[in-house]
């Protein structure tokens, strides 16, 4: 994870310029394309959000593995207990704050838990950090599984027909993912963002040159959970479902990572891009070949680790040189 | 009670431990994390689901086969996958991801192939009774092989060549490199001897359990306590940390409930990473 940070010149600088005037334009008409969708006629509502839950879940994990360089096994954890955030809430509780207020104050509380379990779990280091993850995901998901049954709903899970309203719950996922955009867009360039990339490149040089290495891991992590947390409880308003089996998943957090990988950790547009190649590869073969599914994202992974280490982005930075002063 | 369940316990941690091993090896010989062992250990004891039901082999007879195999897949991972990236800087996090991958790539196999069910074996070996405690004949029988292959793992580090070198490249590429000893080819046979373990593992885990592709992932939990708990790649440290997870896990589905015991060895992971993070046993590394 190199970053060559020599003094662009002038016609480099213009290039970069152009580029992200350019990424600018690209991604407001992306956002206006997607919220145009529940107007247009026949447009495939599920087809839409599903590609947004996929970025935004992506760039929640790029917080603290892209730049805080934390591979979490385990993220999808997150994801699970923010269906369940809403779920308890709606389903259970019967909705005592409004729903569309919920998904997003809920999920501060599943920000709270990624602080209690940051706590001892970001004081481990590389592979120790992943497995703990994986493991914390595979305890969750048992106790859940084994939480009174008319407080999480058991093996059954929990619906809530009555919250079912898919039209609105879709500009809930739309307002996310434009906000984390800009919160990934804001930390690339910020002293937190940078913080972190030096805990990423050497933590133990972070925290001698005065970065306070265990508040801004466990900044990451709380904001990298808190957006996988509010995917699931946007989701949960969406499909007004969720149960055990789906959404404590290791298929979704797989996901993640070749997004992530696959892009380029570490940078905005990378989670975005690898997220969308892999959905369109992913609605490809789920109709032909599903069982082709999974193994299909483990190639994907491995193959990027052995070939192309950054991921596109790193890709295009190496291969065209004018943009060698690097993209962000 | 009590008796039976910390018999049940010693017998299926004997399994753990040995079921360890394999990761343990690799993590400690060349700092490669394999993610994908869990699923590994399932893939291979469907393999001898498949060979004992469709060529109506003894389970204990398809060790013949899955040894050599395990071989032969842990130094075909090396050369082709392990061996391009043992040299970047970066080896530990990037061996991470890419096993992640392949944990992925088994995972989804082992599911088409077998995914639809639970599968198990005809249980080979009658039960025994001694002074009125139940033991299995066939777990019994997993455990003593498992022993024993574990203790012939630890002669053959002491005593022979190859062990030695192994040692000698786990403690420093470089040093063993000077003294003559080719780390690559060093690290091939290391590759392989532990997934011809991950082999013998995965048939003790046929016969002791019916078979899932999820599976994996408690497997992979639960190797990963063991291996931290007992010095990565410490042979008789592995097995002993196998039977503690192994007890703990029969006493807490006695004291606590049986659907929760996957989550032991979660706790103890964890419990085992903050206070005494160096394990309890010697690493391999360590001379």
């Amino acid at each position: 994870m190199k970053t060559a940070v020599g003094r662009p010149d002038t016609q480099q600088k213009d290039t970069v310029r152009l580029l992200n005037i350019a990424l600018v334009v690209v991604g407001v008409i992306g956002v206006v394309f997607l919220a145009a969708q529940p107007t247009v006629p026949g447009a495939s509502l599920v087809y839409w959000f599903n590609l947004m839950k996929a970025i935004v879940l992506a760039l929640s994990l790029n917080l603290i593995t892209g730049y805080t360089g934390y591979v979490d096994f385990g993220h999808v954890v997150f994801y699970g207990l923010g269906t369940y955030a809403a779920g308890i809430a709606i389903g259970m509780l019967g909705a005592p704050v409004p729903v569309p207020l919920w998904v997003f104050i809920g999920p501060l509380l599943v920000a709270l838990i990624a602080m209690v379990v940051g706590m001892p779990a970001l004081r481990l280091r590389g592979a120790y950090f992943a497995i703990a993850m994986l493991s914390f995901n595979a305890a969750t998901r048992l106790i859940v599984l084994n939480l009174p049954r008319d407080f999480a709903g058991g093996a059954f899970g929990i619906p809530s027909p009555e919250i079912y309203d898919p039209h609105t719950a879709y500009y809930g996922m739309v307002g996310l993912l434009v906000t984390i955009v800009l919160v990934t867009v804001w930390l690339a360039g910020s002293r937190f963002g940078v913080g972190l990339k030096a805990i990423r490149d050497d933590e133990g040089a972070a925290g001698v040159m005065g970065v306070r290495t265990t508040r801004y891991k466990l900044a990451a992590f709380a904001v990298s959970a808190y957006f996988a947390a509010a995917a699931g409880s946007v989701d949960y308003w969406f499909v007004a479902f969720t149960s055990n089996e789906l959404v404590f998943n290791n298929v979704v957090t797989v996901e993640m990572v070749a997004a992530v990988f696959l892009g380029g950790a570490g940078t905005v547009v990378g989670p975005i891009l690898g997220a969308g190649i892999l959905y369109l590869v992913r609605d490809y073969l789920w109709v032909r070949f599903p069982y082709l599914y999974l193994p299909m994202f483990g190639v994907v992974i491995a193959g990027v680790v052995l070939w192309v280490p950054r991921g596109v982005v790193g890709f295009v930075e190496d291969h065209v040189p004018s943009l060698r002063a690097r993209i962000r | 009670m009590e008796t039976q369940i910390l018999v049940n316990g010693l017998l299926i941690g004997g399994v753990y431990g040995i079921a360890a091993l394999g990761l343990g090896m690799v993590w400690g010989v060349m700092s490669v994390v394999n993610v994908a062992h869990g699923d590994l250990l399932v893939f291979l004891a469907y393999m001898t689901w498949v060979m004992t039901v469709t060529a109506n082999l003894s389970p204990f007879l398809a060790l013949v086969v899955l040894i050599p195999a395990g071989f032969v897949i842990g130094m075909a991972l090396y050369r082709f996958l392990v061996k391009h990236l043992i040299q970047r800087s970066e080896v530990e996090l990037m061996s991470l991801v890419l096993f992640f991958g392949l944990s992925a790539i088994v995972y989804g196999i082992s599911s088409y192939l077998w995914g639809s069910d639970f599968r198990s074996l005809p249980i080979p070996l009658p039960t025994l009774r001694v002074f009125g405690i139940v033991v299995p004949g066939t777990r019994l029988a997993a455990f003593l092989l498992g022993a024993g292959l574990v203790l012939g793992l630890r002669w053959f580090f002491r005593r022979t060549f190859w062990g030695k070198a192994i040692r000698a490249v786990a403690q420093s590429r470089n040093a063993a490199r000077a003294l003559g000893i080719d780390p690559d080819r060093v690290s091939e046979v290391a590759f392989g001897i532990a997934l011809a373990y991950a082999g013998v593992a995965g048939a003790l885990i046929a016969m002791i359990s019916p078979l899932s592709p999820s599976l994996g992932v408690a497997y992979a939990g639960r190797s990963f306590a063991v291996v931290v708990l007992g010095g990565l790649g410490n042979p008789l440290g592995t097995l002993i940390a196998g039977i503690i997870l192994g007890v703990t896990e029969s006493l807490s589905s006695l004291w606590i409930t049986f659907g929760l015991s996957p989550a032991v060895a979660f706790v103890l992971l964890i419990a085992v990473l903050i206070f005494r993070p160096q394990g309890i046993f010697k690493p391999i590394r360590s001379r």
